[in-house]
């Protein structure tokens, strides 16, 4: 009877101390694999409760700079024990562009996912998309953080519509390291679809408690990302990855799949097996071209694994980027050294418009060769005025500059460009415009008083 | 029933969770040592058990060991519990070889008493299986279970007071080396599928399947002595070879079935042949199984060498086929 007791009183004891009080995770979206939505669609919401059998009842809200946003949940599905739980929440019909924050909470805990959503008004029929690979080494308080900042402010000058991180993001396994990984992402405003590569798995609890998921698939209108995993030095995608992307490529037929991986498909150092058998779906779906990195030079390979001179053969193209990051800058195998760059990916009906830079300024586009990192700056050299230098061989169009001007003056205007948005803060006025610049150029933008007729 | 969940416990939900998380989520280099030096003490200790002169099911220490065992596998499974494996703790691994060292002793404390009834191994190889399903969501629950079962046993048990006791000690069978072989075998084929799944936890449903499947073998092999065991074993040999030769087939339920029938045969001939002390021996090699399928399958990239572990069960086939040839023409 005693035993009994004391076995009931442990059990119960063990399974509370183990189990409560409630908490949830929310899963599915988040940083790294975000949401990308117009105003008024459904966003869908995946969590798990800490306690089964239990149905928790929930709120959800958005919160990003223009302000926050309660929305409707439409419906709620939950898993027989009640532990998982699919949401389905309308966007507010009017909702600013840009990243939120993700807030779900029940009566005893909250989560919030940052950058978990992106609103845009509409989806561009031609697709810019930046992606890069094996990043500066964050968290060394040096050149690494420096490089970092830097990398953040061009990307956000050349406004891409996504961003796309291959792998290999975190060479310290500290949480302070995530932390301001977290931070520099956040900063970036375009959305960011992340791949682990084999150094994150240095720290994998800590990179799934950020990112949460290894492989994901983001859909951007017509337009989908799908990133796999292959960063677990088994070098290669597993049957289980490769049957899941089966199944998210036969889920969406007529869109265009973009493949992400931090090994690359072939070359050396390449991903092991399977390679020919992802590359063939990807033929089957007319997948445009499949990014990655790892290899820390640029080449671009077609679909049966062969090295091409050439960027604009017909098929998928398999690219391989150079590092982010120049700590670990190696020999390219025509003899140069590579820089630290990222690709500029246009995409639109399905097709490749460009993917490589023209690094010798001949007016041709190189096979695959990568954008230098260091060669488009912004500087304000007064209030109001903004100095933008691309040493670029090619022309950027739809960059995106910043003017901050000292008060609260709403109504002027930039001498050039297309006036976005105006945001008044409390001692200064951000000015955000869309602006072309030309290769090899120097622009000066300044802001000026609206003519009065 | 619930002297085989706490037999079981050790082999079908501790040490497969150790190995499901480190395969899951990983460790690191250093990190990594410590986990199979966690598994070698448990090693060296189950062999100190094997000889043990003390009853550990006298009340004075099956009491704070089976509370301690609880205690120990909430205490660690805590921060899993919708949380992630911590690759680089050292606390971690520091909890989890507590929870280890109190679920091997609970098992071997099992050993000490006697047999249930003619389903409870089934059942209880059942119940163990079902206990991977919350796996589909929280993937390490199953750690909490084991020190959940020590809080039941508890309660439940025949408890004795002092007294010494003569340990059990299994008899060896004429398949012996088979058997052992066939529980060795599942590890090492289950622990495959953990790797390939990884973080994504669709892997339990196989350790479901496994685990189910190798109830039913238990039941078959009381009704077939000898030749459930063969037969099961040489289904999980063929499922394994074909997963050597075919990548894609680890991932196939008919492949976890055929596993979990040589673990359920092998568990079930141990059960019979030596009482329920037999089954330590199978426990040890189960281990064994699933921590080398770690350990080959985070280098993935020596895969044809893999082929030579099928060698010594070929051998033990032909010797097991022979004999129950000449046992028959006799």
């Amino acid at each position: 009877m005693a035993l009994g007791l004391l076995s009931a009183i442990t059990f119960f004891g063990g399974a509370s101390l183990a189990l409560g009080p409630e908490r949830i995770e929310l899963l599915q979206p988040h940083l790294g694999a975000p949401a990308i939505l117009r105003p008024g669609d459904a966003l869908r919401i995946e969590l798990l409760s800490s306690i089964p059998f239990r149905r928790p009842e929930l709120t959800v809200e958005l919160s990003g700079p223009a302000g926050d946003y309660r929305l409707a949940v439409s419906e709620t599905r939950r898993s027989p024990s009640g532990s998982h739980v699919s949401i389905l929440a309308a966007l507010p019909p009017k909702l600013p562009d840009g990243g939120f924050d993700l807030r779900v909470a029940t009566s005893a805990d909250s989560v919030t996912r940052p950058r978990a959503v992106q609103v845009v008004q509409e989806f561009p029929e031609q697709l810019k998309l930046l992606q890069l690979a094996d990043l500066p080494l964050i968290g060394d308080q040096g050149a690494g953080d420096a490089q970092m900042r830097a990398i953040v402010d061009e990307i956000n000058l050349i406004a891409p519509d996504l961003v796309l991180i291959s792998g290999d993001l975190i060479y310290i396994p500290d949480e302070q390291c995530y932390l301001k990984l977290v931070d520099y992402l956040q900063r970036l405003e375009a959305p960011v679809v992340l791949a682990p590569g084999n150094h994150d798995y240095q720290s994998w609890g800590l990179y799934l408690r950020h990112f949460v998921r290894s492989h994901h698939v983001v859909d951007f209108g017509g337009v989908y990302v799908v990133t796999l995993n292959t960063g677990h030095r088994h070098d290669q995608v597993t049957r289980s990855q490769f049957r899941w992307l089966r199944q998210v490529m036969a889920d969406r037929p007529g869109d265009t799949p973009v493949l992400q991986t931090h090994y690359p498909l072939f070359g050396p150092s390449s991903i092991k097996s399977l390679a020919i058998d992802i590359a063939q779906e990807m033929v089957e779906h007319a997948g445009p071209v499949a990014l990655s990195g790892h290899l820390h030079h640029d080449a671009v390979f077609d679909s049966a694994g062969r090295r091409r001179e050439s960027w604009d053969f017909p098929g998928p193209k398999f690219s391989v980027t150079g590092p982010a990051g120049a700590q670990d800058l190696r020999e390219e195998p025509g003899g140069e050294f590579s820089y630290p760059g990222y690709r500029l990916v246009t995409l639109a009906a399905g097709e490749v418009l460009g993917m490589s830079y023209d690094a010798d300024g001949d007016g041709v586009r190189d096979a695959a060769s990568s954008y230098p990192f260091g060669r488009l700056r912004a500087t304000s050299p007064e209030p109001g005025t903004v100095m933008i230098s691309n040493e670029l061989n090619e022309p950027i169009s739809r960059a995106r500059v910043r003017i901050v001007a000292p008060g609260n003056e709403l109504g002027l205007r930039p001498d050039r460009g297309k006036l976005l948005r105006v945001i008044a803060n409390q001692n200064s006025t951000v000015y955000s415009m869309e602006i072309d610049l030309p290769a090899n150029s120097l622009t000066v933008l300044r802001l000026e008083e609206p003519e009065t007729s | 029933m619930i002297r085989y969940l706490l037999l079981l416990q050790f082999p079908l939900l501790y040490v497969t969770s150790l190995i499901a998380g480190v395969g899951a989520y990983w460790v690191g280099r250093r990190i990594g040592l410590l986990y199979f030096a966690n598994l070698l003490l448990l090693g060296v200790l189950h062999l100190l058990l094997l000889r043990r002169r003390t009853r550990l099911s006298s009340l004075r220490i099956a009491v704070p060991l089976l509370l301690a065992g609880t205690a120990a596998a909430a205490w660690a499974y805590r921060p899993l519990h919708l949380g992630s494996w911590e690759v680089s703790s050292i606390m971690q691994i520091v909890k989890l070889t507590a929870v280890g060292i109190a679920s091997l002793m609970a098992s071997h404390l099992a050993t000490e008493l006697p047999p249930g009834g003619k389903y409870a191994l089934p059942s209880a190889v059942a119940v163990s299986g079902l206990l991977w399903l919350p796996s589909l969501h929280y993937p390490l629950m199953p750690l909490l279970f084991a020190g959940l079962i020590q809080a039941v046993a508890l309660g439940f048990l025949p408890l004795e007071g002092h007294g010494p006791a003569v340990p059990p000690t299994p008899s060896p069978g004429r398949f012996n080396g088979l058997a052992l072989y066939g529980v060795f075998l599942a590890g090492l084929t289950i622990g495959e599928t953990v790797m390939d799944y990884q973080e994504n936890s669709r892997w339990a449903t196989h350790l479901v399947i496994a685990l189910l499947a190798a109830a039913l073998a238990t039941l078959l092999e009381r009704r077939l002595p000898g030749r459930a065991l063969i037969g099961s074993v040489a289904v999980a040999a063929a499922t394994f070879l074909a997963t050597l030769l075919f990548a894609d087939f680890v991932l196939h339920p008919a492949h976890a079935a055929g596993a979990g029938l040589a673990i359920g045969a092998a568990v079930a001939y141990f059960d019979r042949r030596g009482g329920v002390g037999g089954l330590v021996g199978p426990s040890a090699m189960w281990a064994f199984g699933l921590a080398l399928s770690f350990g080959l399958a985070r280098h993935l990239t020596i895969g044809a060498w893999r082929v030579l572990i099928v060698v010594p069960l070929l051998v033990l086939l032909t010797r097991a086929l022979r004999s129950t040839e000449a046992a028959g023409d006799s």
